[in-house]
């Protein structure tokens, strides 16, 4: 995370953008992360960048003694490189650390079910040291493609639905990312058997919304599918 | 027939790279899981082409590679037995419809392995925001899987390797986060291991002298031990739902000709019996049950996750749709609800929440828009404790209480009552937006008395 060089022109921007939808730089409330970014900039953001301009103003009306007390505005202020959107680096020379350059494969969630953790600095420092470590690590790794299989239950009508039909039909749906695998017959009662077919998915790429939709759409065949069995490959 | 062992669920969780896979891997290969006549054949192939020393490894990535095609069913379905117990395991992917299956799907975890990596910056990058850990156990604790058992892996890969400081230093953190969560840590197990060289899985390991076993301190009992296994025999069964009135969510409805309407679906709690009267909700009618099937055999008792089918007396097809609740007339009927109460937590939700925003829930087998009726308050997800009243949004991250309003008739429980009917996930562009419980329901009192009888 980051905002490039906040004392250019294109980091302030990453920084307007950032603030566009959010208030602070963390959480709902003024705190030291807001104090940190704050320092770095050089000078207040130009009028046409709106949001970042009315965040500085909001953040330039605490006294300097205010901003440094972390009582009156909590949290504990970490490097600029912790802040801003995911995928994009922190590179403003005021920071004295080189924050971890890659951090691509974690941005899929940047969720943060949690808030700030109250850390000393010695912690956190190293904590990044490590996660700066493995970033680089993984990096030189050749990206695995995230699969998934999947096991479908598809059920008939009734007890005179053409199953083999029914397993026809389903085959015959091809997407990329999409393989179909083994299938059987299971009985559930009253002569009413269930298709039950496996099939390997790749994660980004086919969802179980989407197979049950196309699946459905057999309508004359089919009444429902269910999963059966989710698991990672 | 011999007594069957007692069926467990174990989702595992865990970071990317935290080894799940390869602990999942070495659990089932070593505790029968496999065929054993694919076995022999890989093994065989594998001291062939010189790999005798790798020889696990190359075999999992052998099964691995024939998962990824697909072909056989078996093998997709991970399966072992402990002492006590037959385990599936759910290795939870990253797949972003997983979660939803989690809470709608027909395997609900009983207990959640959490798998953590000790290795150098794995742990750090497991359980720091972005990574997955926290978000998967703290979905498990919302979702009530109350046992968890916490796995330090790779312990081979510490610096130095088999290192008490490191190992103590990944239960300090995990320790924390649980805790932060809501479980209660004395509860929890710690297994130091390595899925890759076997430490501490099946057998207790030499290389850790320093681990003096792990202890569980509940009500229930305390147990000890050493290893993943026994750890795993330890947990406590699913607590059977054989005394709560009935539940059964319809799954399907078939028209046989010569038996009549046939509906299925799967007790969650109670038991179902030929002659019993029941209630269907919201379709607001009751019918006789002739005669109960599964895998078409004749039943006379079905319990708690049996999948079952019934013949029912005089109940057209077109009166009853999946997502119906099928329960005693007699005992605690199920009806539909006007409104409910839940603690809901927002996922994915790209903007804001407001009073009004109507995605689709899946609860148990419906699929019903509902509407957010009232934003009662936010909550701090740590402590559940109230943080705000009446907010007027909410974005991911957030947990609150709010009512919901089903806008056609649909029937839920309360998480406390009926577990199974009282979880869901709301959905909306594609994407989980927000998973809940529901707290309470306001029930429609009008529905039982315009319930036709049909006999």
């Amino acid at each position: 995370m980051g905002f490039g060089d906040l004392r250019s022109a294109s980091g302030l921007k990453v920084l307007n953008e950032f603030l566009s939808d959010k208030s602070y730089i963390e959480g709902f409330v003024p705190s030291q992360s807001d104090v940190c970014v704050f320092e770095a900039l050089s000078a207040a953001p130009p009028a046409d960048l709106c949001h970042a301009l009315r965040w500085y103003k909001h953040i330039s009306s605490y006294s300097d003694k205010t901003r440094s007390d972390p009582h009156l505005l909590p949290g504990v202020q970490k490097p600029l490189g912790q802040y801003g959107p995911v995928g994009v680096a922190d590179s403003t020379n005021t920071t004295p650390k080189a924050p971890p350059a890659n951090e691509e494969e974690e941005d899929d969630d940047d969720l943060d079910l949690f808030g700030s953790d109250e850390e000393d600095e010695e912690m956190t420092r190293l904590k990044e040291e490590r996660v700066a470590a493995y970033a680089a690590k993984k990096s030189k790794k050749p990206a695995l493609i995230a699969k998934s299989s999947i096991l479908l239950d598809v059920k008939p009508w009734d007890d005179e639905t053409d199953m083999k039909k029914m397993e026809e039909c389903v085959r015959s749906l091809q997407m990329d990312g999409l393989v179909w695998g083994q299938a059987k017959l299971v009985p559930v009662g009253y002569g009413i058997k269930k298709l039950q077919i496996n099939c390997v998915v790749e994660d980004d790429k086919v969802g179980t919304d989407l197979l049950e939709e196309h699946i459905t759409a057999f309508e004359d065949l089919v009444q429902s599918v269910d999963v059966a069995a989710f698991n990672k490959i | 027939m011999g007594k069957e062992k007692t069926h467990v669920n174990v989702v595992i969780i865990g970071h990317v790279d935290s080894g799940k896979s390869t602990t999942t891997g070495h659990l089932v290969y070593k505790c029968g899981g496999v065929d054993q006549r694919k076995l022999e054949k890989f093994e065989k192939a594998s001291a062939q082409v010189g790999k005798g020393s790798f020889k696990f490894a190359w075999v999992l990535d052998k099964l691995k590679a024939e998962r990824e095609r697909g072909i056989s069913i078996d093998i997709s379905l991970l399966k072992f037995n402990t002492q006590k117990y037959t385990m599936t395991i759910i290795d939870a992917p990253g797949h972003r419809d997983f979660i939803k299956n989690m809470i709608t799907g027909t395997s609900q975890a009983d207990a959640a392995l959490l798998v953590v990596s000790a290795a150098k910056g794995e742990f750090e990058a497991g359980v720091s925001r972005s990574g997955q850990t926290r978000e998967h156990a703290l979905l498990a604790y919302t979702l009530g899987v109350k046992q968890i058992i916490v796995c330090v892996n790779k312990m081979d890969l510490t610096e130095p390797p088999y290192s008490q400081k490191r190992y103590d230093e990944v239960v300090r953190g995990v320790t924390g986060f649980l805790k932060k969560i809501g479980y209660d840590t004395a509860t929890i197990p710690f297994v130091p291991i390595s899925g890759w060289t076997g430490e501490n899985m099946i057998t207790a390991s030499q290389k850790m002298p320093w681990f003096q076993g792990w202890k569980v301190r509940r009500r229930e009992g305390h147990a000890n031990g050493k290893t993943l296994l026994e750890v795993l025999d330890s947990l406590l069964p699913p607590v059977r739902t054989i005394n709560k009135p009935l539940r059964l969510p319809l799954q399907d409805v078939y028209k046989i000709g010569g038996v009549g309407t046939v509906p299925v679906g799967k007790i969650e709690t109670g038991v179902l019996k030929p002659g019993m009267t029941l209630m269907f909700s919201p379709a607001k009618l009751t019918a006789e049950v002739k005669s109960i099937e599964m895998h078409h055999q004749g039943m006379q008792t079905a319990l708690p996750g049996h999948n079952v089918g019934f013949n029912i007396k005089n109940v057209s097809v077109k009166n009853l749709r999946r997502g119906d609740v099928a329960g005693n007339a007699q005992q605690d009927p199920p009806s539909d609800v006007k409104s409910f109460e839940a603690q809901v937590i927002v996922l994915n939700h790209p903007g804001r929440i407001k009073v009004g925003y109507s995605p689709v829930l899946d609860c148990h087998t419906a699929h019903v828009t509902c509407r957010f009726a009232e934003l009662k308050e936010k909550l701090d997800r740590r402590t559940g404790k109230k943080m705000e009243a009446h907010p007027q949004i909410l974005q991911s991250g957030d947990a609150a209480t709010v009512k919901l309003v089903p806008i056609k008739p649909m029937c839920v429980e309360s998480f406390f009552t009926y577990a199974p009917l009282g979880r869901f996930a709301a959905r909306d562009l594609k994407q989980t937006v927000a998973v809940g419980v529901i707290k309470s329901v306001d029930k429609d009192s009008s529905s039982k008395l315009k319930a036709p009888v049909c006999k």
